[in-house]
């Protein structure tokens, strides 16, 4: 949410239906259920193989490629199809050649497909494509 | 203005994409108020031009008649409002909206009114209303009737035919698994909607399943929910996601497909329908030859004749777990679902799903439960390969289609003893 005075936060995130499903579910199946839409989701979410921390990394980098391109990866799909292209070993869709060499590794690195090898928030934080501007 | 012209130049793009043959979605016919009612086409103010347009068709009398008729009554809807109608309760929920029987009260006509929440701006909505429109000239016996569209409150409305046998994936549940008989005359309607819309209004449907194919008790079986609107179809691209795919392996690996892709829409849908499961992953042989008797033909015959239940999957079948919750259902409200005890079979991930339609063999009908033609046309559906797949008009002349057209089935009586309901009065 941008708030008026110009603060970015975070919002609506998923901790209370976390907790209501609780109720009924176990937790491999909550961790393993798939819900909304699916073109900021990571592969690891779209086949159900148990997502993690690393799982909203991807989405970051889904959501930086959206405010720079107007449409997240694989929009140009029926949400099945953007289901099946970034579950499967397709190659990931890149930040086109008109925007910065540090964004587009930036989000590069959100979406290895790979978890281990995706970074983490901390890592990311250290992205010259973070700390540029800060000179 | 140039941006509206250059959005749909990106619209055509788009559209050319998606499909090889270059079937594109027609244009948005320009409404000069912008305005979000829906007001009459030119085409249904003039009875010459409407009777023309049916003449066009290859209608036996008893279906010009009916048409005639629903046109007659579509003639004293004036303008749909909201607060026109009287809700008479729900006939289903899915492709990311409610539907509900409603009696609009002016006309004291019938419909079945789609409400499709959307959390979009003026203009998008009303390029939707706009594009809608053209199923006012989407007139055939295979198509669901149109009454109009309009906006309100946060909702997109739409008004159709009333079809009171519901559609085929309700009837397959109460039916157990679906006759021969009856998937031919099934068969034979969709390709004849499917052709009307390539042939009359250069669409293709995009969407063909069982729960878009709807039968009632005059023994009329009509497909609905066709992409008519490249908006709507965009607008609703965020909001949904089914549990189960129909779509054919082409269009699940990318952005480019044709009107073949119905064709393995409809030969999924066939299946299903044959069998009372969907058929992804496939069942165990053994548990499929334990649902049919003996003599598979005098089974089928019964069957459509009275309307009694086939036996379908129970949940002692042991494969009953891998069937999918109904489809097109919102990912949210997923969490009602009945799952599986820990140590059950878990059901397919949607992934899994779209990964066995893209990688491993087709579905195909158990071996030796339907005649050898329905085997085969069913197979000519569904080739992996677009261009090994049958086109429509191979299909229509398959000896499948030849040999349910001859025969005189009761469609209507049928459905009204599946459904254990009477037939409409009108």
């Amino acid at each position: 949410m941008l708030m008026p005075n110009g603060i970015i936060k975070l919002i609506d995130f998923g901790c209370a239906k976390r907790l209501c499903i609780n109720l009924s579910m176990s937790q491999t199946q909550i961790l393993k259920s798939m819900k909304g839409t699916p073109y900021w989701m990571a592969p690891e979410v779209v086949t159900e193989t148990g997502h993690g921390k690393k799982s909203d990394i991807w989405s970051i980098g889904c959501t930086v490629f959206e405010m720079a391109t107007r449409k997240p990866p694989w929009s140009e799909m029926a949400p099945m199809a953007a289901i099946f292209a970034i579950g499967s070993d397709k190659p990931v869709p890149e930040l086109p050649a008109t925007f910065s060499e540090e964004a587009r590794e930036f989000v590069k690195m959100c979406m290895l497909r790979d978890q281990d090898l995706r970074w983490d928030a901390s890592a990311l934080l250290q992205h010259i494509f973070i700390t540029k501007k800060k000179k | 203005m140039a941006a509206e012209s250059s959005k749909r130049k990106q619209q055509f793009l788009l559209d050319r994409t998606r499909n090889k043959l270059g079937l594109t979605l027609p244009p948005a016919s320009e409404s000069p108020s912008g305005d979000a009612t829906d007001c009459k086409p030119s085409s249904s103010t003039n009875v010459e031009s409407l009777q023309k347009a049916l003449a066009g068709l290859d209608l036996d009398d008893q279906q010009r008649q009916r048409l005639e008729q629903f046109l007659t009554q579509k003639k004293k809807v004036r303008e749909l409002m909201a607060e026109d109608f009287q809700r008479l309760g729900e006939l289903g929920a899915g492709n990311g909206g409610v539907v509900t029987k409603v009696l609009h009260k002016p006309t004291g006509l019938i419909m079945a009114r789609k409400l499709i929440h959307l959390e979009i701006k003026p203009a998008v909505r009303n390029q939707i209303i706009r594009e809608l429109k053209v199923l006012h000239d989407c007139n055939s016996p295979y198509i669901v009737g149109f009454y109009g569209a309009f906006y309100s409150d946060g909702e997109i409305s739409i008004c159709m035919e009333y079809m009171d046998g519901g559609s085929l994936d309700l009837i397959l549940k109460k039916a157990g698994r679906i006759p021969e008989p009856i998937l031919g005359k099934i068969t034979i309607a969709v390709l004849k909607g499917l052709t009307y819309l390539r042939e009359k209004h250069q669409i293709m449907h995009r969407d063909v399943k069982p729960s878009n194919i709807l039968v009632n008790t005059k023994g009329e079986i009509k497909v609905c929910d066709f992409g008519v609107s490249g908006q709507l179809i965009d607008s609703m691209a965020n909001s949904f996601v089914g549990t189960r795919s129909y779509m054919s392996p082409e269009r699940l690996q990318g952005t480019h497909y044709s009107v073949q892709s119905d064709i393995w829409s409809m030969g999924l849908s066939l299946v299903e329908m044959a069998i009372g499961r969907y058929p992804i992953p496939p069942p165990d042989p053994k548990d499929v030859k334990a649902l049919f008797s003996d003599d598979v033909a005098m089974e089928h015959l019964n069957a459509a004749r009275t309307g009694i239940p086939l036996p379908g999957w129970g949940s002692n079948t042991s494969q009953y777990l891998a069937h999918t919750p109904p489809d097109a259902l919102n990912f949210g409200s997923r969490n009602s679902f009945t799952l599986p005890s820990a140590d059950g079979p878990r059901p397919m991930a949607i992934f899994e799903l779209l990964d066995y339609i893209v990688n491993e063999p087709p579905p195909t009908l158990p071996k030796s439960a339907f005649s050898p033609e329905f085997e085969e046309f069913v197979s000519k559906c569904l080739q992996k390969e677009p261009t090994e797949r049958a086109d429509l008009r191979t299909l229509v002349n398959h000896p499948f289609v030849k040999k349910w057209d001859e025969e005189p089935i009761d469609i209507g009586n049928w459905v009204c003893k599946v459904m254990d309901i009477e037939p409409m009065k009108s």
